[in-house]
């Protein structure tokens, strides 16, 4: 079993990258400071972990990974406040007992600028993009 | 808790710089446009609610299950379907 140690990074070089949310997480009013680091060598899936908070740990994955065809229209206002305009898509998983279960939220994507390191999470508005979709299909 | 009557057309300012609008009325359901500051988030009640619970929903995963779900996708002949 991959076992999960600080720190988690096992990035080609190793980097742990700060972002800086503009808004934080709903329901995580109190954090908007994380660090960013790959959980395994293939990247894909991504560890968010609070810097004041390292207990408070989200596991994210590139839009692209499971889902190559989810190409979310992202408003130009979050662009400018995230202070660039070409930016990262991270969708948001739910992990559960094992692959079978877990489900990311392809509603409210973790959107991030790597040229500023700011990040938000973003609501689209779209009511057909489900915040539980099944990450494989069984 | 401020309750008030508007006509399509009508504003209601709120602050300085936050201006809802009435935009049009149809049956039980009304379009309301909001004009907020940036830094001013704007959600729809129920889906901010339904994204709190599945944000703690999904901070609440154990390391454990992390890991069984890597090794899992790791040991799969096509991890990331493209």
């Amino acid at each position: 079993m991959t076992t999960l140690t600080e720190p988690m990074a096992v990035n080609a070089d190793d980097t742990v990258q700060t972002l800086r949310f503009v808004e934080p997480l709903p329901g995580f009013a109190a954090e908007d400071e994380y660090s960013i680091a790959a959980i395994d060598e293939r990247g894909l899936l991504f560890s968010l972990r609070a810097l004041s908070d390292p207990g408070l740990r989200f596991v994210l994955s590139p839009a692209g990974v499971f889902f190559p065809d989810y190409c979310p229209d992202i408003p130009d206002a979050v662009g400018d406040a995230l202070g660039g305009t070409d930016v990262t898509v991270l969708v948001m998983l739910t992990i559960g007992a094992g692959l079978a279960d877990a489900t990311a939220n392809l509603r409210a994507p973790i959107v991030v600028c790597p040229v500023t390191n700011q990040a938000v999470q973003v609501i689209l508005d779209d009511e057909s993009l489900p915040m539980r979709e099944p990450l494989v299909r069984s | 808790m401020l309750i008030l009557t508007r006509r399509v057309g009508e504003n209601v300012i709120v602050g300085d710089d936050i201006v809802i609008s009435v935009i049009e009325v149809r049956g039980d359901a009304v379009r309301i446009g909001i004009q907020a500051p940036r830094s001013i988030a704007v959600h729809r009640e129920e889906v901010y609610r339904e994204l709190q619970r599945a944000n703690e929903a999904a901070a609440a995963a154990r390391d454990e299950d992390i890991g069984a779900t890597v090794d899992e996708l790791l040991a799969r002949d096509d991890p990331a379907p493209s």
